[in-house]
């Protein structure tokens, strides 16, 4: 493309959208940033710890379930577990309700629920979140007999 | 480079050369797509968490790539149309909004179908699925601007607007998983990066995307050379096309 | 293959109401993106001819006795 030659009108209308992309992308990014910490869905097990989440209002917790930390009542649906950042911060978690099919030890989670003053997050609903590696039933088996033996 | 380009913008043209296109596009969506979903259906492994459900995969993934290329191509068109005012660009960008629009609405609704089981919900306001509904609504605005107005000219325009506007939204797409905590994952398919899944998987979701995209060339050239015929109805080409084809027979092939 | 049964295949480990549904979904979409065109370039065709040959017997008219010309 040469801008040398192109007609005089049509260079300024290029610019012209140029400017509009450029423009409306400023004016986009510029609200994304101001809006930032009300995109993110949840807040991370180190925030809690921080005391940056409110406590009372209805929010959302998202970590990991941490191995071994699981412990389901025998007589109702009440279930109490940790989730961690897989760093240091941990927050204890109690729900009362059907998990999701892939809640799972080790796997992603995100609640709804409050924060009490004692620092255990309530749970009205648990959210399984899955991460973007898929893996054939077979092959997590030899990876897991390969650790074992290790 | 400059000629050929020339030629395939006169809607005359784009006529003739897409009608020795259109079977080849035709028939290679048709191979992939049926290749991919047989493969993807009966052959590609399970996933070891999600299990069956990973099979959804196969449909969500191309819907959702192509909704935001068909956007980016339509936005293209654009452009074109508001610096150069070629008129195929034009009709090209408003050919493709009703399929980009299906596109994504079949992406929202198979990523909620699959997000019941896995998840436990149907819909959470994350940054990826509100920008993705954000795209929807962006395809029907440019749909809702063209019929509200009845100049063509200025229609055009201002529908060219809407669209290199939008733009600003596809990035958002893409990075929502990186900048903000969501619930969607990351992406997992990639051409260029080790893929996050066996081989087993990412191929036939390769053949799916490809087959895809096949797919919206085709139909998106059906609905430019419909488009081409109604804006060229006057023209003595249509004319003679036309009362050439005046028994059905003729009629199916011209289809 | 990774059923070994058709029950197997149509009940996916008890996800198939979620994998054929959505199956299904994109085979309609797919179909209508198909089928919409095709729909509109046929009617175009059937209303031009129309239109053509209603032209011409008006144009006909018009050399005979230079009526028609209302119609135009």
């Amino acid at each position: 493309m040469k801008f040398g030659k192109m007609k005089t009108h049509r260079r300024n209308r290029l610019m012209l959208v140029a400017f509009l992309l450029i423009g409306s992308g400023t004016a986009v990014s510029l609200t994304l940033t101001a809006l930032n910490e009300n995109i993110n869905l949840f807040y991370e097990p180190q925030q809690i710890v921080d005391g940056e989440a409110p406590i009372g209002d209805l929010i959302r917790a998202g970590g990991m379930v941490k191995a071994g930390s699981v412990m389901r009542s025998t007589t109702d649906l009440k279930v109490n577990f940790v989730i961690t950042d897989m760093k240091s911060a941990e927050v204890n978690m109690m729900y009362d309700g059907i998990l999701p099919d892939l809640f799972r030890e080790g796997q992603g989670v995100i609640a709804r629920g409050r924060l009490d003053p004692y620092g255990v997050f309530v749970a009205e609903e648990v959210l399984a979140k899955h991460d973007e590696n898929y893996m054939a039933p077979e092959l997590k088996k030899m990876i897991d007999a390969k650790k074992a033996e290790a | 480079m400059w000629n050929w380009l020339h030629k395939l913008g006169s809607p005359k043209s784009f006529f003739a050369i897409s009608e020795r296109l259109l079977p080849w596009f035709g028939t290679l969506a048709l191979l992939f797509l049926s290749v991919g979903i047989v493969w993807g259906l009966l052959f590609a492994p399970p996933d070891y968490q999600q299990g069956d459900t990973a099979r959804i995969m196969f449909v969500h993934v191309p819907a959702s790539i192509l909704a935001q290329s068909s956007y980016m191509m339509m936005a293209s068109a654009g452009v074109v149309f508001l610096v150069w005012r070629i008129k195929l660009a034009e009709i090209a960008l408003q050919c493709a909004a009703p399929i980009g629009a299906s596109l994504t609405f079949l992406a929202l609704v198979t990523g909620s179908i699959w997000g019941k089981p896995m998840w436990g919900t149907w819909w959470v306001w994350d940054a990826r699925l509100t920008s993705t509904l954000v795209l929807f609504f962006l395809f029907m605005g440019i749909i809702a601007l063209r019929s509200a107005m009845e100049n063509r000219a200025s229609a055009g325009r201002a529908t060219s607007l809407l669209a290199v506007v939008g733009l600003v939204n596809l990035p958002i797409i893409k990075f929502s998983v990186d900048w903000w905590n969501t619930l969607h994952q990351s992406s997992s398919f990639s051409l260029t990066q080790k893929p996050a899944m066996p081989i087993e998987m990412w191929f036939p979701l390769l053949l799916m995307v490809i087959g895809f995209y096949f797919f919206f060339f085709s139909v998106w050239m059906m609905r430019i050379r419909t488009e081409v015929l109604i804006r060229e109805r006057r023209a003595d080409w249509v004319k003679r096309l036309v009362l050439t084809m005046k028994n059905k027979r003729d009629m199916k092939h011209a289809v | 293959m990774q059923f070994d049964s058709l029950s197997d295949f149509i009940q996916m480990n008890g996800h198939g109401v979620y994998v054929w549904a959505v199956y299904f979904l994109a085979l309609g979409v797919l179909l209508l993106n198909v089928l919409r065109p095709k729909m509109m370039m046929k009617r175009f065709y059937k209303e031009q001819y129309i239109a053509y040959t209603l032209q011409a017997a008006v144009s006909n008219e018009k050399l005979k006795d230079g009526s028609g010309d209302y119609l135009k």
